[in-house]
């Protein structure tokens, strides 16, 4: 389990496949980095070879991932009317919003919860959609203190019908605090399967929030590589728009090398950090870059499964690498090191001591993690004896 | 009572080599209708009852006489129904024909 199949690479960056046959190493590394769904496309539309028949798994996969996807429609629709009838606003951000938009069928991409960046003239509001989401949260009563202070970036939710819900105080989530009103100003209207539209981040910031996603997530499946080309090739973006955006964020390194990491796997001119005016962005060489480069080396990239469970402890250095935001970013690290009370009850509950329940919290996932990677590592050297042993036919 | 059954609009499905596959309700499985399933499942279209569905469809069947294919489409609505995968489907007419006797 680790780097892609090199067909899928092609996949990705949206050119054609080399010849290959319906392989079950094609198949499981393109549900590992969750491109079944483009598969499934190319097979659709006879680009791939091999009897259709061959390809029932992926079939069966694209049919759940729909059915899915209906539903989180259904209740992000729904979500929304609720919400706006008691005066709070949402927007939504990637998932299916961003499926419908860039992507070409239903299914193509999976998506796991929705994610709603709440109006940020509506976050005093937090704790009464989190009441109306699911009342019986764990931090309901208390949800709205932690976001007055500025300790919780999103919280989690699960709404009746057992979709998962993230709602985002702040969507770039980098511990330092973001240009809300401006990205909310800038919002725009998606229509909704079977009627109606919701709100949701405009091309600009869908853009940058990717390439930060795709950072915080280690760069670890190609899924996000997909984002990111997508919307590059499908919308005309405002680059001078961009620009301004990032230099008043401190983000030109985030932005400027997590795009060059999609162009340089894609291999394809995908990012090629076109700025205001047209002109080519040079790639940085100052301190946060090399930063920047040493976190996120090549090595951790593309790691799939592997990667969900290594390399977690980089997100904290997410906001170092940010200009001029020094003293949020360490305030950041220290809030993550140090979380308030409130938190490691939610996430850390049992008897005993604040140190001793956050350490041992961490002490277990940290087994936990290495245990995963172990499994997984184990897993993939049995798939490659089986597909080494000779065949009994051959034999 | 209604007895003109539909596929459900919440259904998610799909037709793969001549056989329908429907997700079901918890959105966590797959299930595969054999071929005369998929015939009476395409055919679902809240217009017509068992017996009306057995006599549109006996045509595609050689060894089948009308009687048996209404009582196998009957069995195959129940299950349906109780799997939540078709609506306006309340039960077996036959028994509510044998009640008003």
């Amino acid at each position: 389990m680790a780097a892609p199949h090199p067909a899928l690479i092609e996949l990705a960056a949206g050119r054609r496949l080399p010849p290959v046959g319906g392989g079950k190493e094609l198949l499981r590394s393109a549900r590992e980095h969750r491109v079944a769904g483009l598969l499934w496309s190319r097979v659709l539309s006879g680009e791939l070879s091999g009897e259709r028949s061959g390809w029932d798994a992926l079939a069966g996969d694209d049919l759940l991932e729909r059915a899915h996807h209906r539903r989180l429609w259904a209740t992000l629709s729904e979500l929304d009317h609720r919400l706006s009838n008691c005066g709070i606003e949402v927007a939504a951000a990637k998932g299916v919003a961003a499926e419908a938009r860039w992507y070409d069928r239903q299914g193509e991409r999976p998506c796991v919860d929705l994610d709603l960046l709440v109006n940020p003239h509506h976050l005093d509001r937090v704790g009464d959609a989190v009441e109306l989401i699911q009342p019986d949260h764990p931090l309901r009563g208390r949800v709205q203190e932690l976001v007055d202070h500025g300790l919780l970036q999103s919280v989690e939710l699960q709404a009746d019908d057992g979709s998962s819900i993230d709602l985002h105080i702040d969507v770039l989530k980098l511990g330092i605090p973001s240009q809300r009103e401006l990205i909310w100003q800038r919002t725009v209207p998606v229509a909704v399967p079977g009627g109606g539209t919701v709100r949701a981040l405009d091309p600009e910031t869908s853009l940058v929030h990717f390439l930060l996603h795709l950072t915080k997530d280690r760069f670890r499946f190609l899924l996000g590589f997909v984002d990111i080309a997508r919307i590059l090739e499908r919308e005309t973006l405002d680059h001078a728009f961009i620009d301004g955006f990032v230099r008043a964020e401190g983000l030109e390194v985030h932005y400027q090398l997590a795009l060059e990491v999609v162009a340089r796997t894609l291999g394809s001119d995908v990012g090629d950090g076109r700025g205001a005016g047209g002109r080519v962005n040079r790639s940085p060489h100052n301190a946060r870059a090399v930063l920047w480069r040493i976190v996120w080396r090549p090595g951790i990239r593309l790691q799939g499964e592997l990667g969900a469970v290594r390399f977690r402890s980089r997100q904290l250095w997410i906001p170092l690498p940010a200009r001029g935001r020094w003293g949020p970013a360490l305030r950041h690290v220290a809030r993550r090191l140090f979380p308030t009370p409130v938190l490691v009850d939610y996430r850390r509950p049992g008897v005993g001591h604040y140190l001793w329940r956050l350490n041992r919290g961490r002490w277990q996932d940290s087994l936990r993690r290495r245990r995963a990677a172990a499994r997984l590592r184990l897993d993939a050297g049995a798939v490659r004896s089986r597909d080494e042993a000779p065949s009994r036919e051959g034999g | 009572m209604s007895h003109k059954p539909r596929r459900s609009p919440n259904v998610t499905y799909e037709t793969i080599d001549g056989r329908a596959v429907l997700v079901d309700v918890a959105g966590t499985e797959l299930i595969t209708l054999n071929p005369v399933g998929t015939l009476v499942w395409n055919a679902l279209d809240g217009e017509r009852d068992a017996a009306a569905l057995a006599d549109d469809l006996v045509g595609n069947f050689e060894d089948v006489t009308r009687g048996e294919l209404e009582r196998d489409i009957i069995d195959f609505l129940s299950e349906l129904a109780r799997s939540q995968l078709v609506t306006g489907w309340d039960g077996d007419q036959r028994d509510n024909d044998h009640e008003a006797m």
